[in-house]
């Protein structure tokens, strides 16, 4: 009996070692994957969803620096451990979403105004060539006869 | 026949400023090699004064460095691992190690970033190797995706009794 309840326990003791070791070894030998996750999910994902819209403002020629000093001031909070409002950083990151949108918008109205400029004045540069080039030689001579209006001409 | 050349004179000066003004503002920027950077400086920032000798433990004090040229935004993360000669670092495959520290910063077309880092080592052994990798946030897959820049640091960790 004595003997039995020692095998049961020798038993336990190398189940016990057997689970623990498979355990470290799972951890030790899991490879790193750079995408694991470095603050709570919900806060990494919110954080990408900013970035992507200030990528995207950028793309349509919206005015970024403002939006990418405070994304970096959210991720220094983040990285700094010290205490925060899970929340209140998803509501700054909202916030920062919507300012990014409104950038964009604002980029893209003044890329296309910039456009519509860049049109009007090659418009106004061919029309203005085309009258130089058409009304200049009559001009010259105009100029060129009224400074010369005193020159009497003999014949030969 | 002065005539003629003052008009073409004056068409090729109207055409001229005309192109100098509507045009640069719509063409796109163009770069000719987009790339990023990734620097290591001592703790008293500069390149080459490195730590070599350390205790299990002890503490040292490194700046990273990262630049954007790439022409857009960019979310950067930095990652340190800890290895030793066994393993290969490539410009392809990121260093299948252990990660001790890891930073990330966004940054815009031409900006950079000098962060210091504290870091120690937990794992004593000669010639270990400290590899610094840079990742960049990859909006189609995302993910953050190796960036193929990576620098390393050799290091001689001892254990505190010997």
């Amino acid at each position: 009996m004595r003997k039995h309840s020692l095998l049961s326990r020798n038993q336990y003791m190398l189940r016990f070692y057997l689970i623990l070791s498979f355990i470290i070894i799972v951890f030790v030998i899991t490879p790193y994957n750079v995408s694991s996750q470095q603050y709570p999910e919900e806060l990494q994902e919110t954080l990408t969803d900013a970035f992507e819209a200030v990528e995207d403002a950028e793309k349509k020629g919206g005015d970024i620096l403002l939006l990418v000093d405070e994304l970096n001031r959210i991720i220094n909070l983040l990285e700094s451990g010290s205490e925060y409002e899970v929340t209140e950083v998803r509501s700054e990151l909202g916030e920062l979403k919507q300012a990014a949108l409104t950038s964009g918008e604002l980029g893209y109205v003044d890329s296309t105004s910039a456009q519509l400029r860049a049109g009007a004045i090659l418009v106004v540069t061919v029309v203005v060539a085309y009258l130089i080039w058409k009304y200049m030689p009559i001009l010259v001579w105009q100029l060129w006869m009224r400074s010369r209006r005193e020159w009497i001409v003999y014949p030969r | 026949m002065i005539d003629r050349h003052i008009t073409y004179t004056s068409v090729f000066i109207v055409v001229a400023l005309g192109l100098l003004t509507a045009v640069p503002p719509i063409l796109p920027r163009r770069v000719v090699e987009p790339f990023s950077e990734l620097g290591v400086l001592g703790p008293n920032m500069k390149l080459g004064d490195y730590p070599r000798e350390l205790s299990v433990g002890e503490q040292f004090e490194l700046f990273l460095y990262n630049g954007n040229h790439e022409s857009r935004v960019i979310y950067y993360r930095t990652v340190v691992k800890v290895s030793d000669r066994s393993t290969n670092v490539s410009d392809t495959e990121p260093l299948n190690a252990q990660v001790i520290y890891s930073y990330d910063v966004v940054l815009a077309d031409g900006q950079n970033a000098t962060t210091p880092v504290i870091l120690s080592l937990s794992e004593a052994g000669l010639n270990r190797r400290l590899v610094f990798e840079l990742h960049k946030y990859d909006s189609g897959e995302g993910d953050f995706v190796y960036s193929g820049e990576w620098l390393q640091i050799w290091l001689n960790v001892t254990s505190p009794t010997s």
